[in-house]
C-alpha cells in the first residue's frame, strides 16, 4: 500500500492537522490509496455527511454507516476514473450518500408495500453498486470453503488490492496455483471450484432481486 | 445439462488459456455459432467482475472503517488533550480571579482598618516614640544615680556640657539646706525656679525643657553657682 507522505509544513497541533487539500490533491491521494487523505475526508467532510443524513426521516442506517458506504463507492469510483470531477469532490461524496440515503428508504418502503422513492438520477449512482450489494448478501450465505475457492480463482487474495476497470480485465488464478496454496491436487480444486460456483450461480439466478437487476 | 458442464470445463481452460491450438479455435467457432455458449462466458465473466469488485469494496470498506476508527480514537484523545488544557486554563483563570479577588478584599479590608491601623500605629508610635526616648535617653544622657554621687558633689558640676536631648540630672549633698532650685541663663536672668522639698537630693529637668545656651544653677541661700550649658 503505498502511502504519500505528508510535508512539514502541515505541522500538527496538538496532533490536529489543520492543512486543506485542494480538489486535486484530494484525488490524488484517493487514487495513490493515501490513510492521511481518508482520515482527512472523514474529518472535513463527515459533518456535512452526517447533517445531510439526518434531514431523513425512517433511516435504517446511521450517519456513519451512509459515510463509510458513501465513501467506499467515491473512492472506487474514483480509482476507476467514473468520476469525471465536473463536480466537486465533497458534492459527489454527498451525491453518492444521498443516494445510499435513498436506497435504504427505498427498500424499507417496499417492505412496508410503499414505492413512491425516486432515487436521483446522476453519475454518481449505477446499478452496479446495487448488483455488489445483493452479491453481498449472497455470498454471506455461502460457506467459507466456496468462498475461500471462488475468491482464489477470481484472484482476490488476501492482501491483494485489485482495481478492476473495463481496460483492466480480472485475472483468474489457476487451478494449480490454488492447488498449491490449498495444498490440494489440481483436479480436486477444478472440482471444488465448479462445484461452489455452480451452487452460487443457482443460489444467483434464483434470487428475486438479482433477478429485477439483471433484467 | 451434460453440455453445460462441458462448457463450463471448457470456459475456465479458455480463461486460463490452456486450450490447445485446435481446441481453441473450435471454441471460438462456437462461440460465434451457439449463443448459450456465449452467454455462458459473458455471464462467467460478469460474474467473477461483480464478485471481485464486491470483494475489492468490502476490502476498501473494511480499510476505511479503520481509518475512520483511528481518526475517532485520535479525535478523542486530541479533544481529551484540549479538554484538559482548556481545563488548566479554565483552572488558572478561575484561581486568578479569586486570588485577584482575595488580594482586593485583603487591600479593601487594610484599607477600611486602614484608620484604626493608623491610630493604633500612632498610639503605638507615640508609646514607641517615648519608650525610645527614655531608652535613647538612658544610654546617650550623662545620668548617674544616687548611689555614684558623693555626698559633697554637686551636679550638673561646673562648666558641664549636655546635648538638648539629654535628662539633666541635678543632684546635691543631702545636709545642704534647699528651698527651691534657680537656674539663670547667660545674660542672668531667671530662667526657672522650681521649689523642692527639703529631703529631696535631686532632681530631673526633662529633655529639651532648656534651649541651648549657657546656663547657672544654685540651690538658695546657698550661694554656690554651677555653669552648664546646653548644645543642639
Amino acid at each position: 500500500m503505498k502511502k504519500v507522505t505528508m510535508g512539514l509544513s502541515q505541522s500538527l497541533v496538538f496532533g490536529y492537522n489543520k492543512k486543506k487539500y485542494a480538489e486535486a490533491e484530494i484525488l490524488e491521494g484517493i487514487i495513490k490509496n493515501n490513510d492521511s487523505m481518508i482520515r482527512y475526508i472523514y474529518r472535513s467532510f463527515f459533518p456535512g455527511i452526517k447533517f445531510m443524513v439526518g434531514s431523513f426521516h425512517n433511516l435504517s442506517l446511521d450517519a456513519e454507516d451512509v459515510f463509510q458506504e458513501g465513501l467506499t463507492r467515491a473512492v472506487i469510483n474514483v480509482r476507476e476514473k467514473k468520476f469525471k470531477g465536473t463536480s466537486s469532490f465533497y458534492t459527489y461524496l454527498t451525491s453518492i450518500c444521498r443516494n445510499v440515503c435513498l436506497k435504504d428508504i427505498q427498500r424499507s418502503a417496499k417492505r412496508c408495500e410503499v414505492s413512491d422513492i425516486i432515487i436521483e438520477n446522476d453519475d454518481s449512482e449505477t446499478c452496479e453498486d446495487e448488483l455488489i450489494d445483493r452479491m453481498t448478501a449472497i455470498k454471506n450465505s455461502m460457506d467459507e470453503a466456496c468462498k475461500q475457492i471462488i475468491d482464489l480463482r477470481f484472484g482476490l487474495r488476501k492482501g491483494k488490492d485489485i482495481l478492476i476497470n473495463s481496460m483492466n480485465p480480472v485475472e483468474n488464478m489457476k487451478f494449480e496455483e490454488i492447488a498449491k496454496l490449498l495444498n490440494i491436487e489440481p483436479d480436486n480444486a477444478r472440482q471444488r471450484f465448479r462445484r461452489c460456483f455452480e451452487k452460487f450461480k443457482i443460489v444467483l439466478f434464483n434470487d428475486h432481486v438479482w433477478k429485477e437487476l439483471t433484467i | 445439462m451434460q453440455r453445460n458442464s462441458e462448457y463450463n470445463d471448457q470456459i475456465e481452460r479458455y480463461l486460463d488459456d490452456t486450450l490447445s491450438a485446435t481446441e481453441k479455435v473450435l471454441f471460438d467457432e462456437r462461440l460465434k455459432a451457439d449463443p448459450i455458449l456465449s452467454k455462458m462466458l459473458s455471464s462467467r465473466i460478469i460474474l467473477q467482475n461483480t464478485w471481485v469488485k464486491n470483494g475489492q469494496h468490502k476490502h476498501i470498506k473494511a480499510h476505511i472503517n479503520h481509518l475512520i476508527n483511528i481518526e475517532k480514537q485520535e479525535h478523542k484523545s486530541r479533544s481529551t488533550k484540549w479538554l484538559v488544557a482548556a481545563s488548566l486554563i479554565g483552572l488558572l483563570g478561575i484561581s486568578s480571579i479569586f486570588f485577584v479577588q482575595h488580594t482586593r478584599n485583603q487591600n479593601d479590608r487594610e484599607f477600611l482598618a486602614g484608620d484604626k491601623i493608623l491610630n493604633r500605629d500612632k498610639s503605638e508610635k507615640f508609646i514607641q516614640g517615648q519608650q525610645n526616648e527614655i531608652k535613647k535617653y538612658g544610654s546617650v544622657d550623662s545620668v548617674e544615680t544616687n548611689k555614684t554621687v558623693a555626698d559633697n558633689r554637686y551636679l550638673p558640676a561646673d562648666r558641664s556640657v549636655y546635648r538638648a536631648s539629654d535628662t539633666i540630672l541635678f543632684t546635691w549633698p543631702a545636709s545642704v539646706i534647699k528651698e527651691r532650685l534657680i537656674i539663670f541663663d547667660e545674660k542672668g536672668s531667671e530662667v526657672a525656679e522650681l521649689p523642692l522639698k527639703t529631703d529631696a537630693i535631686e532632681y530631673k529637668l526633662l529633655p529639651s525643657t532648656l534651649k541651648p545656651g549657657s546656663y547657672t544653677w544654685t540651690l538658695p541661700p546657698n550661694a554656690l553657682k554651677y555653669q552648664f550649658s546646653i548644645r543642639q
